[in-house]
């Protein structure tokens, strides 16, 4: 049983209150211990990252919501059992990780199904939506050229959820390769392996446009 | 080294991913074959490309996260069985969150273009409209043809002045498109407003339940709580009003959501009022509510 002080607690209280930066051991254990302000500022250090990563792999406002929950609720439901053998980002990334290849691979089948749908007035390419609400809001977006920003987007969907994953987390959230290897259960070489397929294949398909 | 193997370092290479050693092979390498540097030049523009295919999460999706994952948390924090079954029961009724958000870009552009399809046609009942000189144009490409003359391929965004009345259906969907416009708060509140008036449209009233669930902007939500208060005994705008009770960040909406549901007296809604007995941290939404379940004859605690 872990014994704290009275002080030691209070201090805990007293940063966590004023927001300001706590180690983040200290917070894991005070959440640990029931403390829900400690856990919020837990996640908001790494949940704008975790929003970020889930958005930009499943281009959907709702699937990244969900992860988003889900993911947080896991780490809220599983914190007791966390014993810091490893860094609770690595951790957070497995979780979250998991969960969007989960759900690329849940949409890849899908769509292997048949995005056109028959409706009352007609067929509806359902993958034609998607586009059309991915192009809407991003003003960065509209300044692309459309024809090479649909070229990117499709070749980004067609890669398989690892590579998918792996170059996100690579290209656009900076983590080394053994920590990517970490996150998804699988070792640095394999992750090497994903990323380097995955730049082939967008150099092979974008090659004449950049 | 060879060219084949030096290629499939280059990624490696361009992330940083390399030992000394291998990167120091590399720079030798490159030094000495153009070919493998252009291909390096290359790798490189097609991951600048890349970078502009980044989306950021729309504002407004995190705090809504937020929120959202604080309550989840807490009834998560809570075990009693019976508090649990009311909880998924809760959970049941209610739409998933980002649900609002997701048709906003999509629908409305749909919506747009189809009716601004029906509006193009003569005959146009009522509707009036004039169209302006295009605010935004782009010319796409250009390709010489026979004579001297070009052939140009031109984008033009126009914008339309229409005038019409709010019971007109055409006015109506382009305010329910506007009323999603996540880029643009005050159209939202002056949409909703006008929206309000015709509430008896099933279409118009979940655009008005979808405002109040799921908009980011409190203005909007309590506007839509206004246009829901003729229907506050349907039980589609009960479970929008518990919801938003129970989850909305606005003391404002909340209390406005309390008056909503105590004007029926219905045992259904005690649950909740007990619920926010035990979770509000508003002195004022705790007396409001505290006062509408005695007016029910209902215990302010649940033991």
């Amino acid at each position: 049983m872990e014994v704290h002080t009275v002080q030691e607690d209070a201090a805990l209280a007293t940063n966590v209150q004023s927001g300001l930066t706590m180690d983040e051991a200290a917070l894991i254990r005070a959440a640990q211990k029931g403390d829900e302000l400690a856990f919020e500022r837990l996640v908001q250090m790494y949940d704008h990252a975790v929003l970020r990563l889930a958005y930009n792999l499943l281009r959907s406002q709702e699937d990244a919501a969900e992860v988003y929950q889900e993911a947080f609720l896991r780490v809220y439901r599983n914190l007791s059992h966390f014993r810091f053998d490893c860094s609770f980002h690595t951790w957070l990334y497995r979780i979250v990780t998991n969960l969007c290849v989960d759900y690329l691979r849940k949409r890849k089948s899908r769509r292997e199904e048949s995005a056109v749908v028959a409706t009352e007035n007609g067929e509806r390419d359902l993958t034609q939506e998607w586009k059309e609400e991915r192009a809407d809001g991003d003003p960065q977006r509209k300044l692309m050229s459309r024809e090479l920003r649909e070229r990117i987007e499709s070749v980004l969907a067609e890669l398989t959820p690892r590579e998918r994953t792996v170059f996100e987390l690579r290209h656009f959230h900076g983590l080394r390769l053994r920590a990517i290897g970490e996150a998804l259960g699988a070792s640095e070489e394999a992750a090497k392996n994903c990323l380097f397929r995955a730049t082939q294949k967008m150099r092979a398909a974008l090659g004449d446009f950049v | 080294m060879r060219c084949e193997d030096a290629r499939k370092q280059l990624v490696l290479f361009h992330y940083g991913e390399l030992t000394f050693d291998g990167e120091e092979a590399i720079h030798a390498h490159l030094e000495a074959c153009e070919p493998c540097r252009k291909e390096l030049e290359g790798m490189r523009a097609m991951l600048d490309a890349v970078d502009a295919a980044e989306a950021e999460p729309p504002a407004g999706l995190l705090a809504q996260c937020r929120r959202e994952l604080k309550y989840r948390v807490r009834d998560e924090a809570r075990s009693s069985p019976a508090r649990g079954n009311f909880w998924r029961r809760l959970a049941e009724w209610l739409p998933a969150p980002g649900m609002w958000l997701k048709p906003a870009g999509a629908v409305a552009l749909l919506a747009l273009g189809f009716f601004a399809a029906r509006l193009t046609q003569p005959g146009g009942e009522a509707l009036r409209m004039a169209q302006t000189d295009p605010v935004a144009m782009r010319v796409r490409s250009i390709e010489p043809v026979d004579g001297g003359r070009v052939r140009l391929v031109v984008e033009e965004t126009r914008q339309r002045v229409l005038k019409g009345r709010v019971d007109e259906i055409a006015i109506q969907q382009y305010l329910m498109a506007a009323a999603k416009d996540p880029a643009d708060p005050g159209l939202r509140v002056e949409s909703v407003e006008l929206l309000n008036r015709r509430g008896d449209s099933p279409d118009v009233r979940s655009v008005l339940l979808a405002a109040l669930q799921y908009d980011p902007n409190p203005g909007v939500r309590l506007k839509a709580i206004e246009g829901l208060r003729p229907y506050a005994a349907e039980p589609a705008t009960r479970m929008a009003l518990a919801r938003a009770l129970l989850l909305d960040d606005n003391p404002g909406v909340r209390t406005q959501a309390i008056d909503l549901l105590a004007e029926k007296q219905s045992p259904d809604i005690v649950g909740v009022f007990q619920e926010v007995m035990k979770r509000e941290e508003n002195n004022y939404v705790r007396l409001r509510t505290q006062k509408a379940l005695r007016e029910m004859n209902a215990s302010v605690e649940t033991f």
